[in-house]
């Protein structure tokens, strides 16, 4: 396969060569640990220590609210299992979205089997989530308030800020947690009224296993792993050197990047949506106005979305149908189904998601690739009653 | 005192065993025990109805992984290999015993068989003896019912053999001692638990697989390349992997033929192509992991127009096996977990949503007319994709 056209960037990226760059010091001569007390000790811990001031920085925090973890999923699971607690005899209630990633969403499921209440707000058929929605379900029990910022189906912005502001008014002692890990440096956020914001490397051009947690440091979340007492006690392991060398380099260039960036994608996305429009049946399921244009979920009645992307494979291009981890589980999108679409819209589902590495080429030869394999695959899928 | 010697003790079961049949038998596993778990041929001897082997210990736990894989073993066991001596047999029997003892062993027993006649006691004398001497200083009690552990105690010609815990083989007969066939194999559930049953009785097993992409995904294919490599365990020598080119004839068909007869129409072109293969390959015969009576193609009717499309044999081992067993079997085999990922190998395109049970003869070769068979199933094979996978050498590689 010689052409190789990678539009998935919403399930993972390609290392940048900046970033790998920077970390390679740290795989070979630089290979010591943060805890030693020698000058190798030293060394690494003052390469954890900078990234760790360069994200607070970006993320206008103090550094000692910024914690590295092994990724996304990770820092999900510390703030929702730790910052409620067990065993206790009053109630509790939890409120989320429906469309959140399976990482927030299957924690929440645990902890509602454990006799938590949890409220589920849906979104509307744009996908979109209103601060009065949230708001509405607030109770005198709530303790925690978990809404993603960016949706990793859809690319839908939700508009975390003034939900957190409306959480904190209602009752400051509600944890509100956000899942950024589809925002982080791709979209501004102001952490005023966040009490925690997840965020992962492998999203940004770092590798994967690499991840961090802004937790304010008015809030108190219980460790899942117990050991060395590294990062302040909240996650002990030692720690990933090079994969925080790489998260910080990368953060550097997607934050000195952004706004370039997303004038860019926006143009690049506008323009695929232009040329999809001539395809008959095309099905917008991601709201322009309301989403990072970084992401374009789109359907082709009748041909499933799975087939589209084999085909689209074949032919050297990457994409994903629904979410990546939901194509392996074969689950339909929780997140389409969520906003009501139509079954025929969801089955059929394709995502683009786009990086600053995607170019106008990547678009034109993307459209190309699928006008050439739609009819015949539309043909074969109409035959079925 | 020097660590006595241990030795690798193989049973097999010679009932039915004859003559050529027997040799050739023999031959045969002492080649797979020796290729499977890499014990080399000179340390592997047949002696009285029992393969011993020669083997360091510090590779026992891979030896016995892998001799539970290789059909034609009943049992096996480390056992000591002692002179004629009772006094050396009692104190090797009372260690065991207490090191029995100290792994929590209450109740014990004591199985004596002797083939060497000349020897100063007789099996019962044997039992007796040193059963009291196992209860006097071990002081462990006899049970003769369900013992926690039993001393199986064997005087041939040449030495004692004294040994515990043997370990069930999987039986059956050594692969390739009764032909080859081709199996049809699926990402499902019931195909892998086919070839393991064929390979049971014997049969070396190569596998096909109807790949249609994009209908199908790479993924599809990488599950049943992760079923073979577990198959080729057992398989001994290797198993190849065909992989012949689908979406042709697929897509002529739901354009050409009713809904209603696809799944027995793809079947027999299924069929058709994998009868290409065995004359090509020279196999006995074709297998499938068809039970009866599960779905549309399973009917006897159905099955039976499959089986007019070639005029080969056609092995279904689970004929008559229920889904509770046929699950049972393949949690056991490893290959459960495998095909229960959701990659499917058949797109919902293709499924028929409402599929004939009873398909005619006739009505097929009318509707089968209307395709260009011949070069359909040309491309099929042109545009085949054929994969070898050897036993344990595949397991760690990627490709
Ligand atoms: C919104 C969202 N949250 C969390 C995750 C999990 O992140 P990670 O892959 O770093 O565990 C992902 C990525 O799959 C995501 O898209």
């Amino acid at each position: 396969m010689e052409r190789q056209i990678y539009l998935d960037n919403n399930a993972t990226t390609p290392l940048d060569p900046a970033v790998v760059k920077a970390l390679q010091p740290y795989l070979y001569d630089r290979y010591g640990n943060a805890s030693s007390v020698h000058h190798k000790g030293v060394e690494a811990e003052q390469a954890i220590d900078a990234q760790r001031r360069l994200i607070a920085h970006n993320l206008n925090v103090s550094p000692g609210e910024i914690y590295f973890t092994s990724g996304g999923t990770e820092s999900n699971n510390l703030v929702l299992q730790g910052s409620v607690r067990r065993g206790m005899k009053k109630k509790q209630h939890i409120v989320t979205t429906a469309i959140e990633h399976s990482s927030v969403r299957e924690v929440i499921d645990k902890l509602e089997s454990r006799k938590i209440d949890v409220t589920r707000i849906l979104p509307d058929e744009k996908g979109r989530i209103s601060v009065g929605q949230i708001t509405g379900a607030l109770r005198e029990e709530t303790v925690l308030v978990s809404v993603m910022h960016v949706n990793n189906e859809t690319g839908a912005i939700l508009p975390v800020e003034d939900i957190g502001k409306a959480v904190h008014n209602y009752n400051s002692d509600i944890t509100f947690h956000v899942d950024g890990v589809q925002a982080f440096g791709k979209y501004p956020v102001d952490l005023t009224y966040i009490d925690a914001y997840t965020f992962s490397g492998h999203k940004i051009h770092a590798p994967k296993g690499i991840g961090g947690l802004y937790i304010d440091e008015k809030c108190y979340v219980e460790p899942l792993l117990y050991g060395g007492g590294q990062e302040s006690g909240v996650r002990s392991g030692t720690e990933n050197v090079p994969g925080i060398v790489g998260l910080g380099k990368a953060t550097e260039l997607m934050f000195a990047e952004r706004e370039k960036m997303l004038e860019r994608l926006s143009s690049l996305r506008n323009l695929l949506v232009e040329r999809l429009d001539g395809i008959a049946d095309v099905h917008l399921n991601t709201s322009l106005e309301h989403s990072l244009p970084s992401t374009l979920n789109v359907s082709f009645p009748p041909v499933p979305g799975e087939v589209i992307v084999n085909g689209m494979s074949e032919k050297g291009v990457c994409i994903s149908s629904g979410s990546a981890c939901n194509a392996r589980r074969k689950a339909k999108s929780h997140v389409l189904a969520a906003m009501g679409l139509e079954e025929k819209y969801i089955e059929s589902s394709i995502r683009f998601s786009f990086s600053r590495q995607t170019g106008k080429t990547d678009i034109n030869e993307t459209f190309e690739t699928l006008k050439e394999l739609l009819p015949r695959l539309k043909k074969i899928a109409r035959l079925q009653s | 005192m020097q660590e006595s010697e241990k030795i690798l003790m193989i049973g097999y079961d010679e009932i039915g065993l004859k003559g050529n049949n027997r040799r050739d038998f023999i031959n045969r596993l002492i080649s797979h025990i020796s290729h499977a778990a890499h014990i080399p041929q000179k340390d592997l001897e047949h002696r009285q109805g029992r393969i011993y082997g020669n083997f360091s210990q510090e590779r026992k736990p891979e030896i016995f992984n892998r001799l539970t894989k290789i059909f034609g073993i009943k049992w096996f066991s480390e056992a000591e290999l002692l002179p004629h001596s009772y006094e050396q047999l009692q104190e090797a029997a009372l260690k065991a015993a207490k090191v029995k003892k100290k792994q929590g062993a209450e109740t014990f027993k004591i199985e004596t068989r002797r083939s060497n006649k000349d020897f100063e006691l007789n099996s019962r004398q044997i039992n007796v003896q040193l059963g009291d001497e196992v209860r006097i200083n071990a002081e462990m009690q006899v049970d003769v019912h369900t013992p926690d552990v039993t001393f199986f105690v064997e005087v041939r010609r040449d030495h004692i053999y004294l040994y515990t815990d043997p370990h069930d083989g999987p039986g059956g007969l050594p692969v390739g001692s009764n032909g080859s066939v081709l199996l049809l194999i699926s990402g499902g559930i019931d195909s892998p638990v086919a070839a393991w049953h064929l390979m049971k009785r014997g049969l070396a097993v190569d596998c096909v697989y109807f790949h249609s992409p994009p209908y199908t995904g790479e993924k599809a294919l990488e599950k049943v390349r992760n079923l073979v490599r577990v198959l080729s365990q057992w398989n001994i020598e290797s198993m190849q992997l065909f992989v012949p080119y689908f979406t042709g004839i697929q897509e002529q068909m739901v354009e050409e033929m009713p809904e209603s007869i696809w799944t027995v129409a793809q079947r027999r072109y299924m069929h058709r192509i994998a009868d290409r293969l065995l004359e090509r390959e020279s196999y006995h015969g074709l297998a499938t992991g068809d039970s009866v009576g599960q779905v549309a193609s399973q009917t006897l009717e159905n099955l039976q127009q499959i089986d007019q499309s070639t005029d080969t044999l056609v092995l279904r081992p689970l004929t008559g096996f229920d889904k509770d067993e046929i699950i049972s079997i393949a949690k056991e085999i490893g290959s459960f977990e495998i095909s229960i990922q959701p990659y499917e190998d058949c797109c919902v395109l293709f499924a028929p949503g409402n599929p004939s049970t009873r398909v005619k003869g006739d009505r097929l070769a009318y509707e089968e007319r209307k395709l260009d068979d011949d070069a359909l199933i040309e491309e099929a094979l042109t545009r085949m994709q054929v994969e070898n996978y050897s036993g344990y050498k595949d397991q760690y590689e990627m490709s």
